[in-house]
């Protein structure tokens, strides 16, 4: 145990480790260990340790009472065709990226873009897309039921990312349908932007969306060729353009 | 009342003090009225055995008899209504030390928060004619909601995902420690770095329990 300084009684004040595990382990119901009744009755003897407790009960209350929801969860999991990197919040998928072959830089990322959201590493919590779209690169599963969350995302992204969710499976559209089932009609190289810009790929499939004149059009990252392995997966690279 | 245990050792196999050890379960009848029976059956023994002692410890805690009798009643309604484990190698003793330091300690924290709105508040609302004094259940602010969670989320990577998993999701060392990657020891030390950084960067939170902490 590590000892700052002694008490006026004789007795050591616990080391401020020992102290914050006293108090918030305790606070949680913890392993009952006969040396915390040494701390109990060392902070019934010693006003400055008892306002320190204090302190790291009101702390440690603070913190326990935050929603677990508040957190941005991340997990990065290898795929047929390359490093997929997932973050979610309480209401859905925020992202998901081809975009980040190294973890740092993805949780940098999620840092920049919530900055008072704490981004914890939960491959536990993202275990079920992991395993959703693990068996829709294998060809298994034609229909990601995942839920998405747009909240962060201008009115006019949206529109269009909600549009492009409607593609269905092994179909391709262009920018303008796309642009049109947002009730954009005029807009379809604006759509083009929306979609360059879709936070969560693969589950919102701006993969499916192509030029008119046939062309495959951009890719995350400018990874044309993944567009062109995704499509081919779903039997829809001779494109029906819609 | 035993004052002599200041070199009891930290709990370990052969090492529990004997009379904070209960090692043979009894009387745990199968329904629940049964449950409660033995229960209460089990309190009493701790009430007569430790009752004096941690009704010294309270007096000493808060320095008033009337609380202290109060936070002593709350510690035996806590052992009925959620008794500790009475297994082998369960420390009751500990178990009720720590319940009621966690109790008096709360009662601390509260009357600090209300000497200080006091002294904030005018002579009128001093009567008790403002707003509620603070509770214990009352749901975080959402401004200091806010201010806790822009902290944690400010913390180094490691350090932020042990104070979350231990104190938001109430994980078990161990599992912190595979979830970071780390050992143990690692997961503790990460944790405990995490909390004094958010000590001092949260350092007057208790102050501002009255805005809703």
């Amino acid at each position: 145990m590590t000892r700052i300084a002694e008490g006026g009684d004789g007795n050591a004040h616990p080391g401020e480790e020992r102290l914050a595990a006293f108090i918030l382990d305790g606070m949680m119901g913890r392993r009952e260990m006969a040396g915390n009744i040494r701390i109990a009755r060392h902070l019934a003897r010693c006003p400055p340790c008892r306002d320190r407790a204090v302190e790291y009960l009101s702390l440690g209350r603070a913190v326990e009472g935050l929603p677990g929801e508040a957190a941005v969860r991340w997990h990065q999991f290898e795929t047929p065709f390359g490093a997929l990197s997932a973050a979610a919040g309480g209401r859905g998928l925020l992202r998901l990226s081809w975009s980040h072959a190294r973890s740092g830089s993805f949780v940098e990322e999620l840092e920049d873009r919530f900055p008072n959201r704490p981004v914890i590493r939960d491959p536990v919590g993202l275990k079920e897309v992991e395993e959703e779209l693990f068996a829709y690169f294998r060809g298994n599963l034609r229909e990601l039921d995942l839920p998405v969350d747009l909240g962060r995302t201008a009115s006019f992204q949206r529109q269009i990312l909600e549009a492009a969710r409607k593609i269905p499976y092994g179909e391709v559209w262009t920018y303008s349908r796309v642009a049109r089932e947002a009730g954009r009609p005029r807009a379809a190289r604006a759509a083009g932007q929306a979609l360059a810009g879709n936070p969560v790929a693969v589950v919102v499939p701006c993969h499916r969306v192509v030029r008119s004149d046939g062309g495959l059009g951009g890719y995350s990252s400018g990874r044309t060729e993944l567009k062109e392995e995704l499509l081919r997966l779903e039997g829809a690279l001779d494109p029906r353009v819609g | 009342m035993v004052e002599s245990d200041a070199d009891e050792p930290v709990q370990g196999v052969g090492e529990i003090p004997e009379r904070g050890r209960v090692g043979v379960e009894r009387g745990e009848g199968t329904v629940t009225e049964g449950r409660a029976e033995a229960a209460e059956g089990f309190v009493e023994g701790w009430v007569e055995e430790y009752g004096e002692e941690l009704q010294l410890h309270l007096d000493r805690m808060l320095g008033s008899r009337t609380e202290s009798e109060e936070v002593l009643q709350e510690v035996w309604a806590s052992a009925l209504r959620s008794p500790p484990s009475r297994g082998p190698g369960s420390n009751i003793r500990a178990w009720l030390y720590r319940v009621a330091t966690h109790e008096a300690l709360d009662r601390l924290a509260r009357r600090r928060v209300h000497r200080e709105s006091l002294a904030r508040m005018s002579p009128r609302e001093a009567m008790g004619e403002g707003p509620d004094s603070p509770s214990r259940d009352s749901s975080l602010s959402r401004k200091t909601r806010r201010r806790v969670q822009r902290a944690c989320a400010g913390l180094p990577r490691k350090q932020r995902e042990a104070v979350w998993l231990r104190l938001v999701e109430e994980l078990e060392y161990e599992v912190v420690a595979r979830r970071l990657e780390c050992s143990i020891e690692s997961a503790r030390a990460n944790l405990h770095h995490g909390l004094r950084k958010l000590r001092e960067e949260l350092g007057d939170l208790h102050q501002n329990r009255g805005e809703g902490l």
